[in-house]
């Protein structure tokens, strides 16, 4: 029993001492950049943090990748874990952007420069080097409000099903925000008739949509907060029969938000209207640039970058469509 | 020598994880990069006192045999409702008024589900999982619906300086550490030197052997779940603090860390053995390990499988050291 105790703990050292050895070589004198994402939960966290990876490559700059799964606590730490092993510039994505002020005081305080990517930061005293922003209020005001002109002009109306993401997701709730504000600026044309809080979770979206579907069997247009949540969406909508392509009798209207590869591959393919696309390429090579720029001294002269978003529409998919940085992605 | 060698077995079996924690340290210091620097130990002991009050908390229903789901939503719905009365109230401009308003506020959170607690797992006799998982829910429900309807958001900024201490802003950066090492100290006193605590061993060795000994079951069932959501609470005072916002997602993926500095710690999910001792090493641990980690740049997708593989080894060290010695069952040393 001795034995064993003395092989667990000569294994734990193990562990650390092959794992600092690894470290120690991948360390040279580049520019060193820390990244903290809150998630890799959705396709346009993936592509944003892989086109961040792909231009720190580009660059020749070392980029040190934390990911907070979710929890503010945790990116907090992160980052504090970040500017002790010396990052001269870090990028964070947060997950509040109320939280998150605290870690980038502390880490100004370090003389580390901070670049905030698609959220904003909530802060009265707190101001990030610079933001790399999309205005998520505004894109989805635009999108419904689109759909409502369209429909207003052709008289029709829609009984409405709103998705809406975690509501302690600042990105979320600001979609809905839009949402509804084009809801009720288009009442005449628009009837909610349910709101559904799925958690980002596919299991609690598709028990909710299919309950909703089932108390409003009329229901005809979906509007969702991501394309994230196309696969219950897919499945509840097959379940009723109302899986159709525009023009087909039983078709439901679709109202989507990211312009992932499977939202605009379904815009493409004709069964939704329209998809509110960000530019996680655009906002995350920018982070990187400006985050190598400020690591050698140069300031910008604004702070704020706005992703303007592309709203994508079935009657301008083939302008636009290209324009969308999932395009290349789709069949 | 006989007297260290006992004083050294002992220390073994009450607090397998400690040697553990030591030789970690020891060789973080040689081997991590930026480890020992007075920057990183600062953040270090920072970290610990992000979950070291809650998991005190929590030590005193794991030691009872049983489980708090609610701690979570405790800590969360307390910022929840101090950050409200701090940045957004009436009496926000009067923070001599509004600080300790909201730090009552929020120490009533804790209260007040506890007993919602206890009543369910005293009284109702529900198994403590059912009855925590209740609330949980319900009151991480109450808190996200308080924060839209209050502020149309998902946190609550402008919290006032003199409550941003509490959090260890710049120079301030002891205080969390010394609040949660009080508290720490508190709950080992509790259980190590009170009447309340041996009962409190004495229920999670043999629940009927105890109330047949003249324990009121009942009452320290409930007082347990109390102590629980009311350490959940300062917990949530301090976070909320350290964040400088409320956040209606806080406590939403902090149960397995928690739970994780009990466990890990050495106190036994089947009650009876363990303590605040324990606890305090599990925390240490778990830090230092999401610290090295870091700052060796372990890859994003190998850390948690690599953090997994290092606990599951610490705890085996753990249980294969208490397996081969005699256990002193009551008393398992708080």
């Amino acid at each position: 029993m001795k034995q064993s105790v003395v092989k667990t703990i000569f294994l734990v050292l193990l562990c650390v001492a092959v794992l600092g050895v690894a470290s120690v070589q991948a360390q040279d004198a580049k520019v060193k950049i820390g990244l903290s994402m809150e998630s890799l939960e959705s396709q346009f966290l993936v592509s944003d943090h892989a086109a961040m990876v792909s231009k720190a490559e580009e660059l020749g700059v070392e980029l040190v990748v934390v990911i907070a799964e979710g929890d503010p606590t945790k990116q907090n730490q992160q980052v504090e874990n970040l500017v002790a092993q010396g990052c001269q510039s870090i990028i964070i994505f947060p997950k509040d952007g109320a939280s998150i002020a605290s870690a980038v005081k502390k880490a100004q305080d370090a003389g580390v420069n901070v670049i905030i990517n698609n959220r904003a930061i909530q802060s009265e005293d707190v101001i990030p080097d610079l933001q790399v922003l999309s205005d998520n209020e505004r894109m989805a005001y635009d999108l419904v409000k689109w759909f409502g002109e369209k429909s207003r002009a052709a008289e029709e109306t829609y009984k409405v099903i709103l998705l809406v993401g975690n509501l302690g997701d600042e990105g979320a709730v600001n979609r809905q925000k839009g949402h509804k504000r084009a809801i009720e600026e288009f009442s005449d044309v628009f009837e909610l008739v349910s709101e559904i809080p799925t958690e980002w979770n596919h299991d609690i979206a598709l028990k909710g949509l299919q309950n909703a579907l089932q108390a409003n069997p009329d229901a005809n247009l979906i509007i969702t907060p991501s394309d994230f949540l196309y696969p219950p969406i897919r499945s509840a909508l097959e379940q009723a029969n109302k899986w159709a392509k525009i023009g087909e009798p039983n078709h439901t209207a679709l109202l989507t938000f990211d312009g992932d590869e499977v939202g605009m591959q379904y815009l493409k393919d004709g069964y939704s209207e329209g998809d509110a696309a960000q530019n996680p390429i655009f906002e995350g090579e920018q982070c990187v640039e400006w985050a190598v720029k400020m690591a050698n001294g140069e300031r910008p002269t604004d702070l704020v970058v706005y992703d303007n978003g592309i709203i994508a529409t079935v009657d301008n998919l083939d302008e636009v469509g290209p324009t969308v940085w999932s395009w290349s992605m789709l069949q | 020598m006989n007297k260290i060698k006992e004083k050294a077995r002992r220390i073994l079996v009450d607090t397998p994880i400690l040697p553990v924690l030591i030789l970690y340290f020891i060789a973080s210091v040689f081997v991590v990069p930026n480890f020992a620097t007075v920057y990183n130990i600062k953040n270090l002991f920072l970290q610990v006192s992000d979950v070291l009050v809650v998991a005190c908390g929590l030590t005193f229903v794991v030691l009872n045999g049983g489980i708090d789901f609610s701690v979570t939503a405790t800590l969360t719905l307390g910022s929840i409702i101090g950050s409200y009365i701090m940045a957004m109230s009436p009496i926000k401009h009067m923070p001599g008024l509004s600080i300790p308003a909201a730090i009552l506020a929020m120490l009533g959170v804790g209260l007040i589900i506890g007993l919602v607690n206890g009543f369910a797992v005293a009284r109702l006799k529900m198994p403590s999982f059912i009855a925590t998982t209740a609330t949980n829910l319900c009151f991480s429900g109450l808190a996200v619906l308080l924060c839209m309807q209050l502020t149309g958001k998902s946190s609550i900024y402008g919290l006032p300086k003199a409550f941003i201490i509490l959090g260890g802003s710049g120079k301030y950066f002891v205080v969390p550490i010394i609040l949660s090492a009080l508290c720490c100290l508190f709950c080992y006193l509790l259980l190590a030197k009170t009447k309340f605590g041996r009962e409190v061993y004495a229920i999670g060795v043999n629940n009927v052997c105890a109330e047949v000994s003249g324990v009121n079951v009942k009452k320290v069932t409930v007082l347990i779940m109390v102590l629980s959501s009311i350490f959940a609470a300062i917990e949530g005072i301090l976070l909320t603090a350290r964040n400088e916002a409320g956040v209606s997602s806080l406590g939403d993926k902090m149960f397995t860390p928690i739970i994780a500095c009990v466990i890990v710690g050495g106190t036994s999910t089947s009650g009876g053995f363990g303590g605040i001792r324990q606890t305090l090493y599990g925390a240490l641990f778990i830090a230092l390990i999401n610290n090295t980690l870091n700052l060796l740049q372990v890859e994003w997708n190998w850390l948690m499988l690599v953090q997994g593989v290092l606990i599951l080894l610490a705890t085996l060290a753990g249980i294969a050291v208490k397996k081969s010695r005699k256990l002193n069952v009551i008393g398992g040393g708080a």
